[in-house]
Formats: structure tokens, sequence, C-alpha cells
């Protein structure tokens, strides 16, 4: 065997790891060993011994020689360092409370945040399944109607697909039972709730989440039709200590359902609050009649959400078109009959809480973007905090020049000192990190009150170790870039010239970084003084907004699916006399509630001009809703009880523009047909009010009056305008709704509380971007007082010179001014382009919105101009004003 | 750091680089070990000590001769210090003075 056959890769190997000081005489010593060893046991033994040495070489011993100064850095230098450091972090009290409150206040806000971020993304992500799991929605007739995107689907959906997909694993569907039966109630003995969260589900909602039942078996829960499915919050308000298993619910059906008597067959875990599916009770979905489940009849009535689980790898977007061709195959001679084509879509269900906003979404979702505007902040934040701390670190170290000079006469080298600053603003950030914690503990139930939201749990964010992960790498990165600028200004003094007592002057004219840190405070600045005014003129905007209708002192009782019109006529007749009540009125939708389509979707025509109303609503309506509203009459009148207005009906002005009619006087009395309910005359056009939130715009509703045409499952509401007090006008009508229900729950609101729940969501996320983004301006701005502070007092000797040779006071706060009105240009110039398409992004989702207008974006920026020229205006007349033999002598 | 302290396997090793004297590299100190004491050690373990023991400032080490079976590499030749020199000679004093203590010639 040749000599020269030795393997060479243990050796590239061990260069790898082995420092270069040492690694010859180890490769020496190993070769030597190799060839003893290949004459003692042979060449196989020899090389694997030889791997084995160079294995055994790999150990801390060998790998940190000569990396790690350990004769120089000792344990006895770095316990010396953090005494220095608390020494002097106690000496400069005012210094460190400042630098350390200004960390611990970006930190806390940026904890605040990041829970509040993370638990929003967190939505549905606990199904162990999510990746796979699709929600199948649905869009109608895109040509004619392009924004009509649903979240629900048909119950084809379902079994059909399953069954022609192999890629489809499970499926199910979960439809409101309101959809049957309208508002309804549940009975255990005495105990009636009124209105719960019901819902009908197939067995496959128990494989494809992860709610657990914790009694029962998931396998056959939901499979009788007359089982139902209580959670365990529901469980103790019915039964309390009693067992539920077995017992009977009732729940009226109005023979809408084949039963009304239920079984509990399992009890399972409350919905998580980051759950978009929340429910009380979950009942079969095989209850519902056979021929409006089934999944191979065409049936296009969309009630149900369809959640599918799916191969993994599948692609989801090709299986949706599929979907969409599917039903054509079957049903495409009725699709076409009844001009309807869908198609369907998709939907990952991670994806619903905050990127989907769909009509008829199963609950209010939040808005993606308001969470990313807020993770914007929560960083800038964090850089704004740092920022601060490395100006004022680098400004401090001027300071301690002296004490730097004479480290280094002593023989420190540059690593060393490096390392103490290092160790300074280790014990820096974890005293500011430590406060941090505190300032979030306690800041949670006060930001809890303030916006009325519950912020997520505390214990789980802490306990991820994602965020754990997170807020350590961002603590260490903190620490060590902002040492990095203060410690290549200290260690580049020359100890002589130091000692000598010459001026160490910050290269802060020279080096760009100091601009460009401070120019970065002024975008933060201008940015988020930008927006912030933009957001708050919005938010005034919408609450002096005219409704169209009085939304005020209107006292809405909430009625149940089926219940006859004559109850509602009892109930009013109880309460016309009354001197607290001066109106009542019903309809089948409240404002702040999406209005339901008109059934089919005909073309329908006016006059001879035929449309195609692309989104014609259905309202039943009695002839004191108006009134009730305080809703104008446009033209012609409101409807009449006394001649009942037979194939009579009231349309909006969104309507009568739909139909092509700009003036609505010329729409009174034409016949409208083409519609379901057969040809029908305008006898009235009311002024359009905001049916919804002011993020849509104006709908087109018909208006029948509901003596005439009343669906059983529709909702019905009861209006009534309360005059003066509502507390006893509140007590009169539960009276009166007693008197005539003596079976059903009284369940009111008020109706400008419920139309302004709309905004819950958003007002929550515009406060807390408000709030977020004022905090971040405060400690923007206080860095950028320090930071005009500090050079104004760097300049004092040359405001003195200055003026020995003749500027006058004008000129010296002219110039002082100058050099950062250039930054402040510069930072407008970057800021506003950029927030302003931000908050474009953000306006667009209102259909009544401010104009984005010049003096919009101007006056915040003017505003800050004003607040940075007076600041160094300020700090620099004492100087500019001194005498300047004073100046002079400074230093 | 007070008293230095030098373990069982450093003074082992020590010991082998003041017999082998212009011969004390790593591969030498593994074969004398294991014909002295009949141990076998790993190289790693030795060349460690060594570093160890220079760090102490027990031994110093310089780059001596190539030879053919090392592939053209120098050997790193350590050789004791005074230190290391008085170290070992503290060890085996205090060690016999230990020894005279133990009663002798004991029987049963």
């Amino acid at each position: 065997m040749s000599k020269h056959s030795i393997p060479q890769f243990p050796f590239r190997l061990l260069r790898i790891f082995c420092p270069e000081e040492i690694i010859e005489g180890i490769e020496g010593d190993l070769q030597e060993q190799y060839f003893a060893d290949e004459k003692d046991f042979g060449n196989a033994a020899a090389r694997r011994k030889l791997l084995w040495n160079v294995i055994c070489f790999c150990r801390p011993g060998i790998i940190l020689r000569n990396k790690l100064k350990m004769s120089t850095i000792s344990g006895g230098i770095v316990r010396s360092y953090f005494t220095i450091s608390f020494r002097y972090l106690n000496k400069n009290r005012t210094f460190s409370v400042i630098n350390i409150l200004g960390l611990a206040l970006g930190m806390a806000a940026a904890l605040l945040i990041s829970d509040y971020v993370s638990f929003e993304k967190s939505f549905d992500s606990f199904h162990k399944d999510a990746a796979n799991i699709y929600r199948v929605t649905t869009a109608w007739n895109k040509e004619r109607t392009p924004n009509d995107l649903r979240a629900t689907t048909m119950p084809w959906a379902g079994p059909s697909v399953k069954e022609s997909f192999p890629e489809v694993e499970d499926y199910a569907r979960l439809t409101a039972l309101e959809v049957f039966t309208g508002f309804n109630a549940v009975r255990y003995k005495d105990i009636l709730v009124n209105e719960q969260r019901i819902y009908l589900a197939d067995p496959g909602f128990l494989r494809i989440f992860n709610f657990e039942l914790v009694r029962g078996n998931p396998a056959t829960a939901l499979n009788d039709p007359t089982s139902i499915v209580i959670t365990e919050s529901s469980a103790r308000k019915f039964f309390r200590e009693e067992d539920p298993i077995g017992k009977i619910l009732f729940l009226d059906s109005h023979n809408n359902l084949p039963e009304s008597n239920f079984k509990v067959t399992g009890v399972i875990q409350d919905p998580p609050a980051n759950s978009h599916i929340s429910f009380d009770f979950l009942m079969s979905f095989n209850v519902i009649h056979k021929d409006l489940h089934n999944g191979s009849t065409y049936w296009h009535w969309d009630y149900t959400y369809c959640y599918l689980k799916v191969r993994p790898g599948t692609d989801s977007e090709r299986l949706g078109i599929q979907m969409t061709k599917l039903r054509v195959s079957q049903f495409g001679k009725e699709m076409e009959y009844y001009n309807d084509a869908v198609e369907f879509r998709l939907q990952p269900v991670t994806d619903i809480h905050l990127n989907s906003s769909l009509k008829g979404e199963i609950s209010a979702n939040n808005d993606g973007r308001a969470i990313l505007f807020l993770l914007i902040i929560g960083c800038c934040i964090v850089v704004c905090a740092y920022i601060n701390y490395i100006n004022l670190a680098t400004v401090k170290a001027i300071e301690r020049k002296t004490e730097i000079g004479i480290r280094k006469v002593v023989g420190s080298t540059r690593a060393q000192l490096t390392l103490q600053l290092l160790v300074e603003s280790f014990v820096l950030n974890v005293f500011a990190l430590a406060l941090a914690a505190g300032l979030y503990l306690v800041s949670v139930p006060v930001l809890e009150t303030w916006f009325n939201v519950s912020w997520p749990s505390v214990t789980n964010v802490f306990l991820a170790p994602r965020f754990f992960l997170v807020a350590i790498a961002v603590l260490f990165a903190g620490i060590v870039f902002s040492v990095l600028y203060p410690a290549f200004i200290l260690t580049a003094f020359k100890p002589a010239l130091v000692l000598k007592g010459a001026g160490v002057a910050l290269p802060s004219s020279r080096i760009p970084l100091q601009k460009i840190l401070l120019t970065t405070q002024f975008v933060f600045c201008i940015g988020f003084t930008v927006a912030t005014f933009v957001l708050y003129r919005q938010l005034m905007y919408m609450k002096t907004f005219d409704l169209g209708m009085k939304v005020g002192q209107v006292l809405v009782v909430k009625g149940y699916g089926f219940q006859k019109y004559k109850a509602y006529e009892d109930f009013r007749a109880q309460l016309t006399n009354s001197p607290r009540i001066s109106s009542i009125g019903i309809s089948s939708v409240a404002p702040g509630d999406e209005v339901i389509n008109l059934g089919l979707r005909p073309a329908v025509s006016v006059a001879g001009k035929s449309t195609v109303p692309a989104e014609l609503k259905l309202a039943t309506i009695d002839d004191h809703f108006f009134e009730t509203l305080g809703v104008e009459f446009l033209a012609g009148r409101n409807f009449d009880k006394a001649s009942g207005d037979q194939h009579k009906v009231i349309i909006n002005e969104a309507a009568a523009r739909l139909f092509g009619f700009n003036n609505a006087a010329e729409i009174l009395n034409e016949q409208l047909s083409g519609l379901e309910q057969g040809n029908v005359e305008i006898v009235g056009i009311i002024r359009d009010y905001n049916q919804r939130s002011l993020k849509s715009n104006y709908e087109p509703i018909v208006y029948f009056p509901m003596w005439n045409l009343d669906f059983g499952w529709n909702d019905r509401y009861y209006f009534a305008k309360v005059q003066g007090d509502v507390r006893p006008a509140l007590a009169e009508v539960e009276h009166a709704w007693k008197k005539v229900n003596p079976e059903r729950p009284f369940q009111y609101f008020f109706l400008d509380k419920y139309f302004n729940d709309q905004y819950k969501a958003e007002n929550t996320n515009t406060s807390l971007f408000i709030f977020f983004a004022c905090f971040a301006i405060f400690i923007a701005c206080l860095g950028l007082f320090g930071l005009v502070a500090y050079t104004t007092l760097q300049r004092t000797k040359e405001i003195g010179v200055r003026k020995v040779l003749g500027a006058s006071v004008k000129n010296i706060l002219a110039l002082l001014s100058r050099d950062f009105v250039v930054l402040l240009v510069i930072a407008s110039v970057v800021a506003v382009p950029l927030v302003a398409a931000g908050v474009n992004l953000w306006l667009e989702q209102y259909a009544f919105r401010i104009d984005l207008t010049v003096w919009l974006l101007a006056v915040p920026v003017l505003m800050i101009f004003l607040l940075t020229v007076s600041t160094v205006i300020a700090k620099s007349l004492k100087v500019a004003n001194a005498n300047p033999v004073e100046s002079l002598r400074y230093e | 750091m007070g008293k230095e302290y030098l373990g069982e396997f450093e003074e082992l090793v020590l010991t082998m680089v003041g017999i082998l004297q212009e011969e004390a590299y790593g591969n030498a100190i593994v074969t004398e070990i294991e014909e002295r004491v009949g141990r076998r050690v790993n190289l790693s373990a030795v060349h460690v000590t060594l570093y160890r023991l220079e760090d102490k400032g027990y031994v110093k080490s310089s780059m001596g001769g190539a030879t053919n079976s090392r592939g053209g590499r120098r050997k790193r030749i350590f050789k004791v210090t005074n230190a290391g020199l008085a170290m070992l000679r503290a060890l085996k004093e205090s060690r016999m003075d230990m020894w005279k203590l133990i009663p002798q010639l004991k029987f049963g």
C-alpha cells in the first residue's frame, strides 16, 4: 500500500474547526499515528482510527483556542465592567432614567403590539389540519355582479365534491339554524334562552376541526337528526350540575324542520377565542329536509358554509375551477334557465379572519391591513427607541473621554473598550426589559378598558417559544447594534489629545450615520403624524356623517321567526297611546344588518327600460317604519294599511338610480316588472339612508308592505321611538311584549349602539393605531429634542467665534436651523408619498370617506417643521444671545 | 487564582514531556504513556492537555523537524519550563513527605 494513499477527508474536516496556529503539529501527529496504525492494524482500521481521532479533536480546548483571549478578558475584568456599569448608571441618574425609560416604553409597546398581532394572526391555526382546510366561497354571476362574493355556498358543494374528487378527503357544512326558523329560543324545563348561536353541522365537522368533544362519541354525535351537541358553557347554563347527555332540549322549528325536540349527544369544548367559528349548539345537518341538502339535486340556494379538507399538496385554485366545471356539467341546463352562473373558490381557513370580507361572513372579521399597519408601527417604535438610545449613548460617550483616554493609556485594547460598552449596554437593556415587562403587565388591563377589547392572554404569549426567541433576538440585536456606533466614536479617540484636554468632536457633520438616524426619526415623525391626522379626520367625518335616518332614542325589540303580523299589531295597539313612545314600526331588517337579496335574479324593467338589477334587495316594512326612523320621502307616499296597497312598493334613491332615473319623481307610479312577486307599482321613493356601515355604499332596496308579503323565516324587528327618559319607556315596551308574547323572552337593543357596533373592530383597530402612533411620535420627538439640544451644544464654540466675527443672533439662528430644515425636507419627500399610499389603502375600504387633499398632508408636516425649528431656536437662543466670551470658554 | 492546581493527567503528560526532552511531541507522548504506564490515551486528549499546560506556563512549545512519515509537517516540540519543573518537583516532594508519614514495614 502506497504511503500516499492517506485519506484526505479527515484532514479537510480538521481544517474546518482547528485554529491555524496549532494545526501543523496536530496534522503531523495524526499522519504519523495513521502510518503506525496502518502497520499494526491494517489500512481499513487505520482509516477508521484516523477519522475517530479527528473527531476527538473537535473539542472546546482545540476549537476555541486563540479565539477568545482568555488571558486578557478574564472573568475578573468582566466583573469589573459590571461594577463600573452600575456605578456609571448610578452616577448619571437622569441620563440612565431617560434612557432606560425610553427603551422600556418602546419595548413594552412592541410587546403589546406583538401580542395583539400574533393573536390576530393565530386565528384558526389551532386546527391540526389547518393548512389543508378550505372554505368554499361563491362568486355569483361574475359579469353581472362583479362584487357578489359570498362566504356561503350551496349544500351541493359538500357531498358531491367529495364524491367526485379523490383529493377531497372530508367535508363539513355549517348552517345557522336561523336560516330555517328565524330567531329561535332553546328551552329546557323552565330555562328559556333566546337566540343562541345554533348551527347545523355535518358529522365531518368534528373530524375536520379540532373542537374536542368532552363527552359523547365524535363519530356518531352528529349523525342522528335529533341529536344536538352543546358547548361546556351552555351545558352549565342549562343543566348546572346535572349530566347533560341524553337530556332533551326543545327548539320550536315551526314545522320547517321535522323535529322540535333534540337529544344531547355530546358536550364540546367552548370554541377558543381565536376561532372564526363560534357556536353554542351544534345540531345534525341531517335534520334538514333531504331535498334541501341532497348534493345531487339542483339547488341554488347558498345557505351553508362549506369546509373541505383536502389531501396535502392539492392545488386549491385548480380544485375550485374543477368544482365550477362539475356543477356546469351536472346542472348546466338549469343554470342557464335561471341565469345564475356561479364560480367556486377555495379559501384557506387560516385566511378567513384577516383576509376575507365577503358577504355573509359567519362572524365579523378583522382587517389584515390594519394588523399590518400595527405591526409596522411596532417595528418603528422599537427602531425609534434604539435610535434614541444610540444618540444618547454617543453623546454621553463624549463626556467619558477622560475615562476612555486613561483606559487606553493604561493599555486597554479596542476590543476591551467595546466589551465594556457591551456590558454597559447589556445592563441597561436588561433593566429596560425588566421595566418593560412590568409596564406591559400594568398596561394590559388599562388598554383593555380604554379600547374595550380583551387583550390576548398574557400567559399564552409569554409561553410561546417563538415569541421568546424573537424577544431574545431583538434584545441581543439591540444590545449589539446600539453599541457599534458609540464604540466606533469612543475607540477612535487619540488618548494623548484627549488627556491634554482637547475637545472630542463627534464626527456628526461628516459621518452621515447620524444624519441618517436623524432623518429616519423625522420620517417616522412625519409619517405617523400624517397618518394619525388623516385617520382622525376620517373618524370625525364618520361621527358627524348624516346617515339619512335618526338612530338615537330608538328601542328595537327582536321578534322571532314565524311570528304573526297580528302579534305586531297587538303589540302596537298596546303602545300607541303611550306618551313615552312617539312612533312604532316594524321591519324585516334592522339598520346595520345586511338586507337579503331578492330570491331570484331576474331582469326587471321599469317603464319599458330593462335593467339587470345587480343587487336589488328586499325588505318588508309597515307604514310606520320610515316615520319611526325619520327617513324622508323624496316623492310619492307612504304605504297605506287601510287600502292594503296590494302590488305596491316603495324604493330608495339607489334603486331609482339603478333603474336609470336620477330624478326620483320621474319613476313615481311606474310599473316595476319581472320580480318574483309579480308586477308592482312604485308608489314612493325615499331618500337613501345608510342601511349598513359607511364602508358600504347605498344599496338599492325595494320595500314591500309586510302585511302583504311575509316570509316566516324572515327576521322581525319592532322599532319604538322613545320620547324623553328611556327607562320607563323600556319597562312599558317590555310589559306590552309580555302581554302579547308571554311565551317568548323579551330581547331588545338600542339602534344607535347596534348600528355603531358595526365599527367595533375598526374602531378598536383605529384607536389602537392612533394610540401607538402617538406613542411612536412621542418617542421619536423625545429623541429629536435630545439630539437638537445636543448638536446645538456641540456648536457652542463655533457660535462664539461667529459672534466675535460679527454674526447677528438672527444669522446664527438661521444657520443652526438650516441643517435641520434640509433633513426635514428630505424626510418629508420620503415620508409623505409612503404615508399617502398607506392611508389611501386604508381609506379605500370606506364608501364614504374624506378626500386626501394636499392640506391634509401638509398641515401635519408643517406642524413638525414648526416644532423642530422652534426647538432649535429655543435651544440655541440662549447660546446665541450669550456673551461670546462665555461660549468661547466652553469646554 | 490562588495556588495552581495540576490534574492527574496533566501531571502525567508534564512528566512525559520532561522524560522525552527533545522528542516531546504529541505522538511520542501517546506512545510513551502507553509503554511506561500501559494506558491507552487519545491523541486529542494529549494535545489539549499540552496546550492547557502551555497556558499555565509549565511547558513552552516550538516547531521542530519535519519527517517523511509526517507528510513534511513539522512537529510541535514541547519543553518543560522552569515553572513546570518546579511544579513537578514540588509535587514529588510533597508526595515524598506524605509517604514518610505512612508507617513502614507493616505486616499482616
